[in-house]
């Protein structure tokens, strides 16, 4: 009697064990982390990978290379003589392939926002441009596609910059202006200030690839004013309140790597000091307060200064547009566009808006006019043409003016290749070569069998440069 | 298909019993205490067979009047008897002495015949556990079994230590999974958020919980094939304890106390010449010891300057800036002397148990109290534990088991960690006293700071950060407490369905809340300058459920079966809470986070469920061949894919074949060959890509997006919805033997095994759009031999004794990373423990010197070795060749000795803490002072010329002699990180200790008996008292990581002790 009892006790304890086993262990879903989170939650990730890519380690390194930093100590004082290592482009490639490219896939995938779809096109087209400027020939097109990527051609990666601005501006477009985004950091989310962004960095890109017509028609739709200027932190209230929201530059000044790096006696240091030889100050320009405001060391570190915690560091610029104008002004328009608007950026340096610095110090920026670039004028003593003396003043302001930006590591390459005699003198650190690019990361090495091997040296120019 | 299989198993197993009905005969079979359950009855010959009732009643089909019943029970001399014309029948069976030694306990918990048994495994039994008087019950293990290797993590009372079997299994981490009676039992060793694994403090094993007074035995069963029951939680094999269960008869009830002495057992020396500062001139903030000549000072009182700022002690001493170093003293011992005292620890435990027939009960408690070797360390435990046994009617019966364990400790920082006791002692300069380390500072306008941190790189406290802690500050400002609260508890069911067929149904609950609280007040260091509140609570919860089914038949003559059919159901969550709360708003000693202006919380929960059936058969044929086969089929929550593990074993008692009679030198032979297959689940919750929020640093400059105001993004390292069970295969094959009488047993065993589809994260190319990528990819092998001895030299009435031990050996390999260059356990820069392809795992990665093709050092022009910069070598092995135990029992009338040996040989250990010390100057080996005989080249090139007294060493790597002076031993040859030759800092780790030893007295007889007393044993144990190695400074036998796969790396790792302990257990 026990017997059977117990036989079907068994039997179907261990039948309903069975069934219900798929159930009883279907429990793996992560109880910690979301698994469905709203995309546009995801457009500040991108921000702040992109501000890495902007104004982080590369960036600050291509600062050594260009004569607006020193690095002295440790890592940076090896790589400012031009000893680098693959890995050092570990991180910034991450930055722009999942922190950027992976998360606007879900973006563009999920989100019905077109403010916030703009919004992540820009900021991948700013990433990607960067990238191909910095490292050349990249993978851009089958990223997210093939898990080995081609490396596509500079030029191809700005052409498909140029298609992303585009789409950006149509989805902004399509947005009443009035509408706000608040959870983007550098704009606020206004479509406006965006689709102005967007033309800039159609500009930026028709200068790199020398389209001198194309980046002056998308530079007259730019960015119009400070207040529109793409820059780190610029709508985030709470900017500089703890360390990790901070400015970069107050960071690495602060922190353990606080002395390998100054601007002190770097060449552009020497071109805003009135009493250096070199001195770009004349009858006409004081630096001494844009000086004070890009001192750059970990003794100097100041509340009105770019390295204070709560400086906003410029990412795509008033000053940059309207020097985009004055270049490519002059070069498709003539010597009297680009005095124009250098004079433009000049008298809005004037007005003391544009940095901030010891408000005790002077400042000047008079307009110049024509006689000033002739032969014997202030701003061509050696009696070069009256144009090539404008092309090196434009170039010369502008490699002031876009301080804390990849642009003069770009401009310094392009001017090297196109204009060399007006090229401005920056020192080589060691050797007798100039860098001319990044080296890709080691993770891509290391797992992408389509990378280049070998990979191009420091030294070899990226195609728009050859 | 697997439901049907064992469905059909089932049925056709069930329905058997109804075959050959002839002559009933009934019985019972008692032995002298009363009724044996449990016996079994077969008809000799037939395949007709019985099992004894809770009465020890039996009744079986006897076919004729000629039929011979043989009655056997495990532990009692087997008999037979006639039949004949009787239809009841009384059979007694007396214990057999011998054969009691011989039984053990299967993974599941049931007993079984040892020479049965075909699967490699190892008894420790409980004298041997409680003889070791270690407090914890891990470390009492150590030497006592072959191919079982214990390794401490550090003195510091309560701290884990680490169990491996037959080596590491998996990248992933192969603990042996501990069944207490046939319950799994937790055993994790969590290091936590607040304590990383390279620093923190000594987390504790969960294993330890336990009352060692509780153990009736221990097992440890090696292999996959015994392990394939258990499945992924056996891939580091299994340890299987029995505890103790009262008995019918009187109440017996026992009192025992020890009292434990401990004392450090290595110490690094430490040089007493040279003063802070740097070459060779004196610095009071300088953070190394390669200053002045101390004896060449002009002695006295310190000249200071007393207009500024000062320092005002505790105690009222005032220390101002120093402007000329005067004094002659050094206080490397009184140092020492106000960190380190001898450790005691005191525990008492208290066992009572008895019964009836019915039902018995078991009661035991234990309290230990124990003070460590470092001051303020400490750790108490309190246990209670009851058990009983019922028997409901002659076929049901229950036991349970309740335990309730509560302890705390407070343990003392050490590692990698500027707040840490060792690195804040060790570097001190000799020159330095830290006893003034609280006190108030006055700026040099006379602004109080109270409550101020004085150490030896800011001797007036002049800043908030005291750079390196002073020790003094480490053990009593600083507090790192854990309290846990555990229950266990189990209850098994036991039904006598048919004589052949029992049913167990088991479920057991392990349940234990850890909360841990870490404090550092204001002005510590490890970036605690602000204050740190630290709060980690865990609970985990373990739930197991079995249904058992046990048959037993005899199948033909000479030929008899045992099945087993079973399913294991089981739930292990854990949910981790940590709060971290800093920037303190006071300088308060008050341990709340209530005194921070940030706080952050953090939840973690983890999940995992897991389902098994499994069935294993033996068979045993005339006592001859054992053959045991077992399926397991198991799917975990966490898998996507469930698995089958097969085991084989089969024993071949060759003797048997032998006719040995008592004069033969062999007594016993037996060949064991087997086969089995374990797991490893992955990590639950490892499926999914979520989203996370994230830091974007690229060089010493993070921007996070908590900052921010929050955010999300895609995790970069992707889930994989195809993870599945890591395998492991094991093939062994073993030999026993027992030669004169049984008087010299051997047995020895070779085992190789593979583990594949170890879990990996695997770096992706950033242009994929992702980091990494989790996947089933990597494989290692492992491979050795185990030998065990115990040898009878004397059997005589009065006196006893033998010979035992056991060596063992391990080789591994890492045969396959997915084409990762190394997988590191451990974290830093230096030296790494790692897997590496075609290596041993854990072997020891970091910078080497530049060699020559012959092996010859490639050295620089002035004959110093050069650092190799392309990249980490493999420099140092942390496995040993070999390991083993060797040890002498005996028993003279009432006294009984032990001791034990154990050694471990061939294994490295990166001397990271002697390295260091070098580049700070600090260390004996860099006080020496040498005389020139011939001018002699120093590391910067400078020729220092014949006759000069210098402080430094002479040495020779291969271009004549060269001084090692301060320009060596900061540059590349001591410090830290990867610009020093870190390979210069392994050492052979080779040790041999006397691991026991001890001598009891048992007072019995009729002067106790008239007290009322069965016995009273006085004891005294030495643990540790003896090592020799060539390390200098530390017990080897120490892991500045914890109980983890990566080991042989000491760093500032708190040191290890020696204990003298006495004991009095009082018997009634």
């Amino acid at each position: 009697m026990m017997k059977k009892y117990f036989k079907n006790i068994i039997y179907v304890s261990l039948l309903l064990t069975f069934l219900g086993c798929e159930k009883y262990l279907d429990i793996n879903e992560d109880p910690n982390v979301s698994t469905d989170v709203p995309a546009e939650l995801l457009l500040k990730s991108m921000e702040l990978a992109d501000v890495q890519i902007q104004s982080g380690h590369l960036m600050r390194i291509s600062q050594f290379w260009t004569g607006q930093m020193r690095g002295t100590g440790n890592l940076y004082g090896r790589i400012n003589n031009y000893i680098i290592a693959p890995e050092d482009s570990n991180d910034i490639w991450a930055f722009m392939y999942h922190g950027i490219m992976t998360q606007n896939d879900i973006i563009q995938e999920n989100s019905q926002n077109d403010l916030v779809k703009g919004i992540a096109n820009i900021i991948e087209a700013h990433g990607i441009g960067s990238m191909a400027s910095m490292f050349g020939d990249i993978p851009y097109s089958q990223v997210g596609i093939e898990q080995n990527a081609a490396f596509d051609k500079q030029a191809d990666v700005y052409q498909a910059a140029q298609v992303l601005l585009n789409t950006a501006i149509d989805q902004l477009g399509s947005v009443a202006t009035s509408r706000r985004f608040t959870d983007d950091i550098l704009l606020g989310g206004n479509p406006v200030s965006w689709i102005q962004v967007a033309y800039t960095l159609k500009a930026r890109y028709y200068m790199m690839t020398r389209e001198y017509g194309e980046a002056y028609q998308n530079a007259l739709l730019g960015v119009n004013s400070k207040n529109n200027s793409l820059r780190y932190a610029g709508a985030y209230s709470g900017y500089g309140t703890t360390n990790e929201n901070s400015n970069l530059y107050n960071l690495i000044l602060s922190g353990s790597r606080s002395g390998d790096l100054t601007s002190l006696g770097s060449f552009n240091d020497n071109l805003l000091n009135a009493t250096n030889a070199t001195s770009r100050n004349n009858a006409k320009t004081n630096e001494s307060r844009r000086r004070d405001y890009l001192t750059l060391d970990q003794t100097g570190i100041k509340s009105n200064r770019l390295s204070a915690a709560n400086a906003q560091m410029p990412l795509v610029s008033y000053e940059e547009n309207l020097l985009i104008l004055a270049e490519a002004g002059f070069r498709s328009s003539g010597f009297n566009e680009g005095l124009t608007r250098l004079n433009a950026l000049r008298a809005y340096l004037a007005t003391g808006n544009a940095f901030a610095g010891d408000a005790t110090l002077p400042i000047k920026y008079d307009s110049y006019i024509a006689t000033d670039f002739a032969a014997g004028g202030i701003e061509n003593a050696d009696n070069i043409t009256a144009d090539k003396a404008l092309l090196r003043e434009i170039m010369e302001e502008k490699y002031v003016s876009c301080f804390a930006t990849l642009v003069p590591f770009d401009d310094f390459r392009r001017i090297r290749a196109t204009d060399n005699s007006i090229a401005l003198q920056i020192p080589i650190n060691a050797g007798n070569l100039y860098p001319e690019r990044f080296l890709i990361a080691q993770d891509e090495i290391n797992g992408n069998s389509n990378s280049p091997s070998p990979i191009p040296d420091l030294f070899v120019k990226t195609q728009v440069n050859q | 298909m697997i439901k049907k299989l064992f469905l059909c198993m089932l049925t056709i197993l069930l329905s058997s019993s109804y075959m050959l009905a002839q002559r009933t005969v009934n019985g019972t079979v008692r032995d002298n205490t009363g009724p044996l359950p449990g016996a079994t009855v077969v008809v000799k010959g037939t395949s007709i067979g019985a099992t004894t009732d809770f009465d020890g009643k039996f009744s079986i089909n006897a076919p004729n009047n000629n039929a011979i019943l043989k009655v056997s029970f495990i532990g009692y001399t087997s008999v037979e008897v006639a039949v004949g014309d009787k239809s009841t029948i009384e059979i007694m069976l007396s214990e057999d002495a011998q054969a009691l030694d011989e039984v053990v306990v299967t993974v599941l918990g049931f007993k079984e015949k040892r020479d049965d048994v075909a699967s490699s495994y190892s008894v420790i039994n409980a004298e041997s556990v409680l003889g070791a008087k270690e407090p914890t019950v891990i470390n009492s293990l150590a030497g006592k079994a072959a191919g079982l290797s214990i390794t401490g993590t550090s003195a510091d009372p309560g701290a884990g230590s680490n169990i491996q079997i037959r080596g590491v299994s998996s990248i992933n981490g192969s603990a042996p999974l501990i069944v207490v009676d046939g319950i799994p039992l937790n055993n994790s060793n969590l290091e936590g958020l607040a304590s990383g694994l390279d620093a923190g403090v000594s987390q504790q094993s969960r294993l330890n919980d336990i009352n060692p007074d509780d153990i009736e035995s221990i097992q440890v069963f090696k292999g996959a094939s015994a392990g394939s029951l258990y499945g992924s939680q056996a891939l580091g094999g299994v340890i299987v304890i029995t505890t103790k269960r009262g008995k019918a008869g009187k109440l017996k009830a026992s009192i025992a106390t020890t009292l434990s002495i401990d004392e450090i057992n290595r110490k690094h020396s430490l040089q007493t010449n040279y003063g802070q500062g740097s070459n060779g001139i004196y610095n009071a903030t300088a953070a190394n010891s390669w200053g002045d000549k101390i004896s060449s000072r002009a002695g006295g009182e310190d000249t200071v300057n007393t207009t500024g700022q000062y320092f005002e002690a505790a105690d009222g001493s005032l220390y101002y800036p120093i402007t000329k170093k005067n004094s002659q003293n050094v206080y490397t011992d009184s140092n020492f002397d106000q960190v380190f005292q001898n450790g005691m620890a005191q525990d008492v435990k208290l066992n009572l148990s008895g019964g009836t027939e019915k039902g018995t009960f078991y009661f035991s408690a234990s309290h230990l109290n124990q003070e460590g070797i470092m001051k303020q360390s400490t750790y108490f435990k309190n246990t209670v534990t009851f058990g009983n046994t019922y028997k409901f009617n002659d076929w049901l019966s229950s036991s349970a088991k309740v335990s309730y364990i509560n302890s705390s400790s407070n343990r003392i920082q050490q590692g990698s960690n500027t707040a840490g006791i060792y690195l804040g002692l060790l570097r001190n300069p000799a020159d330095f006293d830290i006893s003034d380390y609280i006190g108030t500072y006055y700026d040099s306008q006379g602004n109080p700071t109270p409550l101020r941190h004085r150490s030896y790189r800011r001797y007036l406290g002049n800043t908030t950060n005291p750079t390196y802690n002073n020790p003094l500050w480490t053990i009593n400002e600083q507090k790192s407490d854990t309290k846990v609260d555990r229950v266990l508890g189990s209850i098994d069911f036991n039904i006598q369905a048919t004589p052949w067929l029992n049913f167990v149904v088991r479920s057991g609950l392990d349940t234990y809340n850890d909360d841990r609280v870490y404090f550092f007040p204001l002005f510590s260091g490890d970036g605690a300058t602000n204050g740190r509140y630290q709060n980690e609570i865990y609970k985990n919860t373990e739930i197991s459920t079995d249904f058992i089914s046990l048959m037993n038949f005899n199948l033909a003559e000479n030929l008899s079966a045992k099945v087993t059919l079973g399913s294991a159901f089981s739930d292990r969550q854990r949910k981790q809470i940590y709060v971290e709360a800093i920037d303190f708003l006071f300088n308060s000693r008050l341990i709340n986070p209530s005194i921070a202006s940030n706080i952050d919380e953090q939840e973690q929960n983890r999940r995992i469920r897991n389902v098994r059936y499994y069935g294993q058969s033996s068979f045993d044929y005339n006592d001859l061949l054992n053959l045991n086969l077992g399926l397991t089929y198991e799917d975990a929550s966490s898998s996507a894919k469930s698995i089958v593990y097969p085991s084989v074993e089969a024993g071949l008692k060759w003797s048997n074949l032998l006719n040995l009679d008592n004069d033969s030198p062999l007594s016993f032979a037996k060949v064991r060959l087997a086969y089995g297959e374990v797991g490893l689940a992955p990590d639950p919750h490892g499926w999914e890509t979520g989203y996370e929020t994230a830091t974007y640093s690229g060089y010493s400059d993070g921007i996070s997006l908590t900052a921010f105001g929050g955010g999300f993004r895609l995790n970069d390292d992707q889930g994989n919805p195809y993870l599945e069970f890591e395998k492991k295969k094991e093939y062994e094959a073993g030999l026993d033997f027992r030669f004169f009488r049984n008087k010299l047993k051997l047995s020895g065993t070779y085992y190789f095994n593979e583990t594949n589809d170890m879990l990996l994260p695997i770096s992706l190319n950033p242009s994929s759009g992702f980091d990494s990528f989790l996947g089933n990819v990597a494989s290692l092998e492992n491979k050795g031999y185990e030998f065990e001895f115990d040898y009878d030299f004397v059997k005589k009435d009065n006196f006893s004794a033998n010979f035992y031990g056991n060596v063992s050996t391990n080789k591994s390999e890492v045969t396959d990373l997915a084409g990762v260059a190394s997988v590191d356990f451990t974290s830093g820069s230096s030296i790494k423990s790692s897997a590496v392809v075609g290596q041993p795992i854990g072997v020891l990665l970091g910078s080497a010197a530049m060699r020559n093709s012959d092996g010859s050092f490639d050295l620089d022009a002035n004959g110093f070795p050069k650092l190799d910069t392309s990249g980490d070598k493999v420099i140092g092995d942390p496995n040993p060749d070999w390991r083993g135990a060797a040890g002498i029992r005996a028993n003279y009338k009432n006294f009984s000795f032990n001791v034990l040996f154990e050694t471990s040989q061939g294994n490295d250990l990166a001397e990271r803490t002697r390295y260091v010390l070098y580049g700070f100057g600090t260390h004996a080996d860099v006080g020496n002072e040498v005389t020139l005989t011939q001018d002699l080249k120093n590391y910067k090139g400078t020729t220092i010329t014949a006759g000069s007294t210098v402080r430094g060493n002479i040495a020779d790597y291969g271009a004549g002699p060269v001084l090692l002076d301060e320009s060596w031993y900061t540059s590349l040859g001591g410090g830290f990180g990867g610009s020093v030759i870190n390979e210069f800092a392994i050492g052979d780790a080779s040790w041999t200790r006397l691991r026991e030893i001890s001598l009891n007295y048992s007072l019995k007889g009729n002067f106790i008996k008239k007290t009322g007393l069965e016995s009273i044993d006085f004891s005294v144990t030495g643990r540790n008292l003896a090592l020799w190695t060539k390390i200098k400074g530390i017990d080897p036998d120490v892991n500045q990581f914890g109980t983890g796969v990566g080991k042989g790396v000491e760093y500032f790792t708190n040191p290890s002790s020696k204990s003298v302990v006495f004991g009095i257990n009082i018997n009634y």
